[in-house]
């Protein structure tokens, strides 16, 4: 059986881990945008179809991922989530393996919203299930995790400058605890349970414009997010050997529309044990609450 | 697979302008957000992304010691629901905070504010 290395795979386990789940929210003023590597502080009706990954690997792997993933409001301020992904593993000397990334399924409560302080505080469960949801040619865990997961997102519109305060981070940490834990003597191929987490600051054009000073810049101009990504990995109980703590850092854009938007992004590992070749990660993503507001856009209760 | 269907059903609705709805931002302003006038405007017109429920709606003006300084009369332009606007009281030089309260004709909420500044005169 193809079995990636340690670092790819816990490149791939992590950047999975991340992106369980994406939801884009809005806090007044404020549109804290749907994130590429790991998932934003709110809930809402929308969807990802589909996000491309290409994270070259040690060796000169070619991973490549899609996928989609679909969330839904039960009541206005809690959702269910699923995600999961098709793979492309390309290693040279090796055939090219193909699958079905496992699949996860996120329940997420927005627990506290302060639109004049434009804070957000999300609390969820990732569950990533096993069972031959996945494929595990191409990385797919077999036995799957369950994390327990803190959302958070700061808008800067207090800030005295005014130049900062289109400014915002968001942050996710991640206790993900492994349905089946390693034991490196009776080699039982589990993991180690893990921390990971994501940070994002982000710059807000469209902020700037409406709240800030109006620089009569051009439409296109004026939707765009700059924006950096953080996400780490590191396993929390021995034995850490061979499987490293691993950092991406993730600059790009996104486009933010009315209706959906468009993101693009460079996955720059951040450690030697990441590897050392730059990635790239695109998506497209809906807002059903915009698109269908309703019928596919409201919470089942409200 | 699977999901181009469902992507070709979505990129159809977006072909179909009339039938989406989504939150409410401002698009523009008159005074212009963080702008300084050499003269007092009369009213202040938000034209937001969204047609907005006026009666769920509002604009508040307020000067530096936190006063109101706005008429209360918030109404439509021209009767493009895009469009709201709030008469003004005479203003004196200083900055001036702008609070919009947006609801949209799909019950999205949206909020936040802006300053304009009026000039000394010469």
């Amino acid at each position: 059986m193809f079995r990636p290395t340690f670092a790819a795979a816990l490149v791939v386990a992590s950047l999975g881990a991340v992106t369980a789940a994406s939801a884009h929210v809005v806090v007044g003023a404020r549109v804290f945008p749907v994130t590429l590597t790991f998932d934003d502080p709110g809930v809402g009706d929308e969807a990802t179809l589909p996000q491309f990954v290409l994270q070259p690997g040690p060796d000169g792997q070619l991973h490549y991922q899609i996928q989609w993933e679909y969330d839904k409001t039960i009541t206005p301020t809690t959702a269910l989530i699923y995600n999961q992904g098709y793979d492309i593993v390309q290693q040279t000397g090796t055939r090219t393996n193909t699958g079905i990334e496992n699949a996860f399924l996120t329940g997420k409560w927005q627990t506290y919203t302060n639109p004049s302080s434009e804070s957000v505080i999300s609390l969820g469960v990732i569950e990533e299930f096993n069972g031959g949801s996945g494929t595990q040619s191409v990385g797919g865990d077999a036995y799957g995790a369950t994390a327990p997961t803190l959302y958070a997102g700061q808008g800067a519109g207090f800030l005295p400058v005014p130049i900062l305060r289109p400014l915002a981070i968001t942050g996710e940490v991640n206790y993900v605890i492994a349905n089946r834990r390693l034991n490196s003597a009776a080699d039982n191929n589990g993991n180690p349970n893990s921390l990971t987490a994501g940070l994002s600051i982000q710059y807000s054009i469209p902020y700037l414009q409406s709240q800030v000073k109006d620089y009569h810049l051009p439409e296109f101009i004026g939707r765009l997010i700059p924006l950096v990504e953080f996400t780490w990995y590191t396993p929390v109980e021995a034995p850490a050997n061979g499987f490293p703590s691993t950092l991406t850092i993730a600059p790009g854009v996104i486009y933010v529309g009315d209706t959906y938007q468009i993101g693009l992004e460079a996955l720059i590992p951040g450690n030697k044990a990441t590897g050392s070749h730059l990635g790239v990660i695109a998506q497209l993503h809906f807002f059903f609450d915009d698109l269908f507001p309703n019928s596919l856009g409201k919470p089942f209760f409200e | 697979m699977r999901i181009i269907p469902a992507t070709f059903a979505i990129l159809v609705a977006l072909a179909l302008p009339n039938a989406v709805f989504a939150h409410a931002f401002p698009r523009s302003s008159m005074p212009p957000v963080g702008a300084t006038l050499k003269t007092a405007p009369e009213a202040v017109v938000i034209t937001f992304t969204e047609a907005l429920e006026p009666r769920f709606s509002s604009i508040q003006v307020t000067d530096a010691s936190g006063a109101r300084v706005d008429t209360g009369d918030l109404h439509t332009v021209d009767g493009d629901a895009h469009r709201v606007a709030v008469g003004l009281k005479t203003l004196a030089a200083g900055t001036y905070k702008v609070t919009w309260h947006a609801t949209s004709v799909d019950t999205h909420k949206t909020e936040g504010s802006f300053t304009f500044t009026i000039a000394p005169g010469p």
